[in-house]
């Protein structure tokens, strides 16, 4: 039994390293780390948008002349099999990787990318990030030190907001946004309290209880999609209806697609991308992702971000006119102002390539565009 | 098959062994990072061996014992920048201390009892680690953990490391061995099979329940530890309830009460999903099916397939 | 401050609702077939995610035909595992079984993903809306949960006092053997009472809808704080899980009151192990700790 079962494991072991053996010279291989099992799922999204760049640049002659391929590898939201997936693409031989879109991933992975030279354009938006000196992250989405800032300042500036409640999940993400909209609160001396929930919790009353004896006039949530109709929901029931503004999460088509009109009337948020944003090249953008995966899909931030990191890689890599690693993250470097479907990137000495953000308000469940807030 | 084991006693590892050493000149940074994975893993198996292989105790809080030890030594190193061996005293300190606090309900909670128990101590610990901010780090984790030094020597490579984690397994295998064929042993599966024999034998049977669960405990610390200084990086939520599950799958496809079973096992877990990569979408599904099939035709685990072993298998363990 | 409190009782009185609901619908499996059914978790999210993905969205039909299709689909379901995964499975130790249902609850996981796609979903308008008791508020879903509960808790009793079958399965879970030799077909036995409380899942996934929509995480909390309320209430009596589940909702919420409110799931967890370590019967059970 042992030696089948030996001979079953190498069998698979083979197979599984068959792939890698016949990597194929007349190719470009870039990697790509989606959440493609586990929780929360976005991965699919992400493949989508990075297959439609994909596609498009292989169309118009591919990169260097030769075709532009996708090795997708799912990291499940889970750091040990992240690592695993990101070692299976450097030994596959990729150039560069697209993702992750969680900051822990990146976070965990980062050491990987800078011992082995390649550069990954990743969408966490941890500040974590920005503090880590490793030349080959480029973060291809506006960083939360941004754009919990863009929300803070807004509630400040713009509704007159004294007495700010924060409500935000436990986890990373929550928690760096709190920690930023917190740090410009106290900067611009405007009270604030903050309330914490854990992702996967079924019941905020005691935090929303908590806002409102506090005496909030205003309200501030940063929290992954999972937590909205909770919280929403919660806040409405309880009376708690005041300005408030959100992260990114409220704009996203499967988010919105939980909420009833009433609980969100009214509120804003600050996010990378809107269906809704009349540019030109966001409709073009949206026309051509509908008519590529049919009506029914809905288009957000995870198709259009990553879409441009793929371009921006593509032409990085024909710029520095090889493979070479190194060179390739030098053309990084030198991106100028390359358009962008979540804004136009440039990078700054840190590797940050957006330094722009829309501010936008939902009303009958449609997010619409208001302003966009440059750096 | 297990004849020729007890005739050549611990012989059969050695080839395994050799294997072992030589892997890293034939594959590249991928699989030896795995290997390491599974070398850490095999350690906490082998500790979950004495719980749940031998004495038959459900202990599905695995995951809040290797996260106690990771952080111990996670924190203690990035904290006070001591270095990574004194905090190892540490982590086996805290080994025992858990030992003793979930030792102690064990004795009055069995089967249902003890796994709910195990699996509240397992969240808790993940929760606290999560929402204790200031002291925990918080859900961002903690960063820069350093890596060994062996006497300047810095073991900053996966390669390196492979080496050193598998001097450790080995050796934790070799402890593990002598246990399960020591007095020991012998009074462990006696404690899983008539608990009143053993205490009519005069052996206080709480105590060995308690010397049990001290000896997985340290065991997971000890493999927490090492997995904080391979990773580089931890934060809480790799600790979930499915690693602890994992691991105890990793004692019962592996075959539980053996040495082989929890190697065999540890192996299978964190290589097996890689391997099955190339089935793309369905490459989970495919693992969870594979395993619940191991528990329906299997279920005393793989190694534990002998002729003469089939009364283990009918024997229901413990509760 | 009263009015926070209040509020806070009222709220986890309504969520102790469905941790009780949920421990009633294990604790059948339990005193059946003597195993820790930790698929339910999934369970609930099948009965969701067949409603409101086949019934409502593929198929189209209306709130109450969806629902009585999502049970039908849900009872077949129930029936194919217990004669593929329980009943093989109850000889076997427990850990191996254990194991089984935690394997057959990541399948069903996996196989929602594949099938119903990654994105959430949701019942717009469906039992939306809150009642007002004075200044205190209750979602109206909840309201729905309390009080299919009590017709559960009611038809359940009534099954198990009146029928044959019921009677049967008390027999059943209070002496196999001797069920046995007195012609219950136990086998069949079990199927029916499996098949009860994937039922009761799948209602429980359905209520839960306008409260937390339908994602693969919907029922992670309930399903664990379920089993405490099980634990705490009495395990094995199945109005005990309603009452263990009311302790469980209240405690944890002035738990979150009282400590910062991110340790309301600690709160109620370490409740959960002072309860087995100082009174394992539970409020209400009279089983012995070493069932």
């Amino acid at each position: 039994m042992k030696k089948w079962l030996s001979l079953l494991l190498a069998a698979l072991m083979i197979l599984s390293l068959s792939p890698a053996a016949l990597a194929e010279d007349d190719t470009v291989k870039i990697g790509l780390m989606a959440t493609l099992t586990g929780y929360p799922l976005n991965g699919e999204h992400m493949v989508k948008g990075c297959q439609m760049a994909a596609d498009e640049i292989n169309a118009a002659g591919g990169v260097l002349g030769k075709a532009l391929v996708l090795d997708v590898q799912d990291c499940s939201n889970t750091t040990d099999i992240g690592i695993n997936a990101m070692n299976l693409m450097i030994s596959n031989g990729v150039v560069g990787v697209v993702g992750p879109h969680y900051s822990t991933q990146c976070l965990a992975v980062e050491p990987l990318i800078g011992a082995a030279h390649v550069p990954m354009l990743f969408g966490g938006t941890s500040p974590k990030l920005a503090e880590i000196d490793n030349p080959y992250l480029f973060r291809i989405r506006a960083s939360d030190t941004m754009q919990a800032a863009a929300a803070a300042k807004y509630l400040v500036e713009q509704q007159g907001a004294k007495n700010v409640a924060i409500l935000h999940g436990s986890d990373d993400f929550g928690t760096g946004g709190m920690q930023v909209a917190a740090k410009y609160f106290e900067a611009n001396g405007v009270a604030f309290t903050a309330q914490s929930f854990n992702n996967d919790d079924t019941d905020v009353t005691t935090q929303i209880l908590k806002c409102i004896s506090a005496g909030c006039d205003s309200v501030l949530i940063w929290a992954t999609e999972a937590a909205y109709p909770i919280v929403a929901r919660q806040m409405y029931e309880l009376g708690l209806i005041v300005p408030t503004i959100t992260n990114p999460s409220l704009a996203v088509d499967s988010c919105l697609a939980q909420l009833e009109t009433e609980w969100v009337d009214g509120w804003y948020c600050v996010t990378d991308f809107l269906t809704s944003n009349t540019q030109e090249k966001v409709q073009n953008f949206i026309a051509r992702y509908t008519e590529k995966y049919g009506a029914d899909e809905s288009v957000d931030l995870h198709c259009a971000a990553y879409y441009s990191a793929v371009c921006v890689l593509a032409d990085a890599i024909n710029r520095a006119g090889s493979t070479d690693t190194e060179a390739i993250r030098e053309a990084l470097m030198a991106t100028d102002n390359f358009e962008g479907m979540v804004g136009n990137m440039q990078p700054n000495e840190k590797g940050e390539m957006i330094h722009e953000i829309i501010l936008a308000q939902c009303k009958d469940l449609k997010v619409s565009y208001i302003d966009t807030i440059a750096e | 098959m297990n004849a020729t084991l007890k005739k050549h006693g611990g012989l059969v590892y050695l080839p395994l062994l050799i294997a072992a050493i030589f892997l890293p000149k034939f594959v590249n940074n991928y699989y030896i990072t795995m290997s390491c994975l599974a070398l850490i893993y095999m350690i906490v198996a082998f500790g979950l061996n004495f719980i749940t292989g031998m004495t038959g105790q459900m202990n599905l809080g695995t995951a809040g014992i290797f996260c106690l030890g990771a952080y111990t030594s996670a924190l203690l190193t990035t904290r006070t920048g001591c270095s990574p061996w004194l905090a190892m005293i540490a982590v086996i300190a805290m080994g025992v201390l858990i030992g003793f606090g979930l030792g102690y309900p064990s004795l009055r909670l069995k089967g249902v009892y003890l796994s709910l128990t195990t699996i509240a101590f397992g969240e808790i610990v993940r929760q606290l680690a999560n929402n204790m901010t200031n002291f925990t780090g918080g859900a961002q984790g903690v960063r820069n953990i350093p890596v060994y030094n062996l006497f300047g020597f810095e073991l900053n490579t996966k390669v390196r490391l492979y080496y050193f984690l598998l001097a450790c397994t080995v050796l934790f295998g070799f402890i593990s061995y002598r246990i399960i064929k020591s007095k020991w042993g012998r009074v462990f599966m006696a404690v899983r099979d008539n608990i009143d024999a053993v205490d009519a034998c005069g052996i206080s049977s709480a105590q060995i329940k308690i010397l049990a669960f001290t000896l997985a405990a340290v065991f997971g610390c000890i493999a927490g530890g090492l997995y904080a200084h391979y990773s580089g990086y931890i934060n809480p939520s790799s600790f979930t309830l499915g690693l602890s599950v994992n691991f105890v799958v990793m004692v019962m496809v592996g075959g539980s009460g053996t040495l082989m079973g929890p190697i065999l096992g540890a192996v299978i877990v964190s290589m097996l999903p890689e391997f099955l990569r190339f089935l793309g979408n369905y490459y989970q599904i495919t693992f969870y099916t594979i395993v619940l099939l191991c528990t329906i035709f299997v279920p005393g685990g793989i190694c534990n397939l002998r002729i003469f072993h089939r009364d283990s298998l009918r024997r229901p363990s413990g509760n | 401050m009263v009015r926070i409190v209040l509020q806070l009782v009222i709220s986890g009185i309504a969520m102790g609702f469905v941790y009780g609901l949920v421990g009633i619908e294990y604790t059948l499996i339990w005193n059946s077939t003597g195993l820790l059914n930790f698929s339910h978790e999934r369970i609930i999210m099948l009965g969701a995610y067949v409603f409101v993905g086949s019934m409502i969205t593929k198929i189209g039909m209306g709130v109450i035909p969806g629902i009585a299709g999502a049970l039908l689909f849900i009872a077949l379901f129930a029936v194919l595992v217990a004669l593929v995964i329980f009943i093989p499975l109850r000889n076997m130790s427990r850990m191996c079984a254990i194991m089984a249902t935690v394997m057959l609850g990541n399948i069903i996981n996996e196989g929602v993903r594949l099938y119903y796609g990654p994105e959430a979903m949701t019942v717009k308008g469906f039992l939306n809306g809150i009642v007002r008791i004075g200044s205190l508020v209750v979602a109206k879903a909840y309201v729905a949960i309390i009080i299919a509960a009590f017709v559960i808790l009611g038809l359940l009793t009534f099954f198990m006092k009146k029928t044959k079958t019921g009677k049967a399965m008390r027999c059943v879970s209070s002496n196999k053997t001797a069920s046995a030799l007195m012609g219950i077909d136990v086998q069949q036995n079990m199927v029916i009472t499996i098949m009860i409380s994937f039922l009761i899942c799948c209602v429980i996934g359905v209520m839960v809808i306008p409260l937390y929509s339908v994602n693969q995480s919907m029922a992670s909390m309930i399903s664990l704080k379920g089993f405490a309320a099980g634990v705490i209430g009495g395990f094995g009596s199945l109005p005990g899980a309603i009452v263990g589940g009311l302790i469980v909702g209240v405690i944890e919420n002035i738990g979150g009151m009282i400590f910062p409110s991110t340790f309301k799931d600690v709160v109620a967890f370490v409740f959960l192990i002072l309860m087995l370590l100082l009174r394992p019967s539970g409020v209400m059970g009279k089983k012995s700790v070493t069932k």
